[in-house]
């Protein structure tokens, strides 16, 4: 190998270069201080990122089960509101659920950073990179 | 790589829901746009699973979620903003004075934080991919429509600029 190495370096440390070419750069890195350096600068960075706190984010179906539907139900509601002036009273209530989506919307970031701050659990990355890429590799 | 397939988007929203919130928050450095970006993908996926075609779930997935943001980027036309001062803000109201080794961690987070949003975004997408969400580099490949020596250059470069940054 000549000269030194570059983004092989950083393709190595993924684990993403083919067999036998990963040979070659550890055999490179054996006898190349250098090279050595800017790995071992690439897996300070690396590690940096990956020890970003991970955010809580916990999907909760029933917020969102009211979000989506509420087009559908909006119109079923114009229907239903043009055969009877009585129904009006009905469509209002109905209408309500539109300011609760936007509180629950809003409650959830809020709620979200409360626990951020809160729990100190929150601190440390919950999902290991690791763990991630294995459920891509799964199946 | 053809994978299992979640069978229903609120399968999707339990399964990725936390990764799609976390890639969104490290691309544009607020959690508000994010939490709005999960919902966008979320009913963007309940509208493509019927056209989806067996293959690499998490790179169909990906690109969704990169196209929501670029969509939502272009849309606001505005430079992201970095949300760590108005998160603090929210967290004034919300809870008692953090330990000191909360703060620390939360500097250590906001330094890289800070690093990334000044990152062309190309880059930016590419090392978030990779080393917050653990994509692989045909995952990213997939998810960014370009070729795998294009990726695995972008996150080389990335890395490189993170380091020259924070050093």
């Amino acid at each position: 190998m000549i000269g030194h190495l570059d983004e092989e370096l950083s393709v190595y440390l993924d684990g993403e270069l083919l067999a036998d070419e990963a040979r070659k750069v550890t055999a490179h890195l054996a006898g190349c201080d250098f090279c050595r350096d800017s790995l071992g600068e690439l897996i300070e960075i690396r590690a940096r990122l990956r020890s970003l706190q991970m955010m809580d984010y916990v999907w909760q179906p029933s917020t969102h089960a009211r979000v989506i539907p509420l087009r559908r139900r909006a119109r079923v509601v114009a229907g239903t509101a043009a055969a009877a002036v009585a129904l009006i009273v009905a469509v209002a209530a109905l209408a309500a659920p539109r300011d609760v989506v936007a509180l629950t919307q809003g409650d959830f970031s809020a709620s979200f950073v409360a626990r951020q701050t809160l729990d100190e659990n929150f601190t440390g990355r919950v999902i290991p990179p690791d763990v991630l890429s294995s459920d891509s590799e799964a199946g | 790589m053809t994978e299992a397939f979640p069978i229903s988007w609120e399968e999707v929203a339990r399964s990725h829901g936390r990764k799609i919130y976390n890639y969104a928050y490290r691309l544009c450095g607020n959690s508000h746009d994010a939490n709005d970006l999960v919902q966008e993908v979320l009913l963007r996926v309940r509208g493509g699973l019927a056209d989806y075609q067996p293959g690499s779930f998490e790179g169909w997935l990906w690109r969704i979620t990169r196209n929501a943001f670029l969509d939502d980027v272009r849309r606001r036309r505005r430079r992201p903003t970095v949300s760590l001062q108005s998160d603090s803000d929210l967290q004034g109201r919300y809870s008692a004075p953090s330990p000191d080794e909360v703060l620390s961690s939360v500097r250590f987070d906001e330094d890289i934080q800070k690093a990334l949003l000044d990152l062309p975004l190309d880059f930016r997408e590419a090392v978030v991919m990779c080393d917050v969400i653990g994509l692989s580099y045909e995952e990213i490949a997939i998810a960014v429509g370009a070729p795998v020596g294009t990726v695995r250059s972008r996150i080389h470069r990335g890395r490189r600029l993170l380091r020259e940054r924070l050093s």
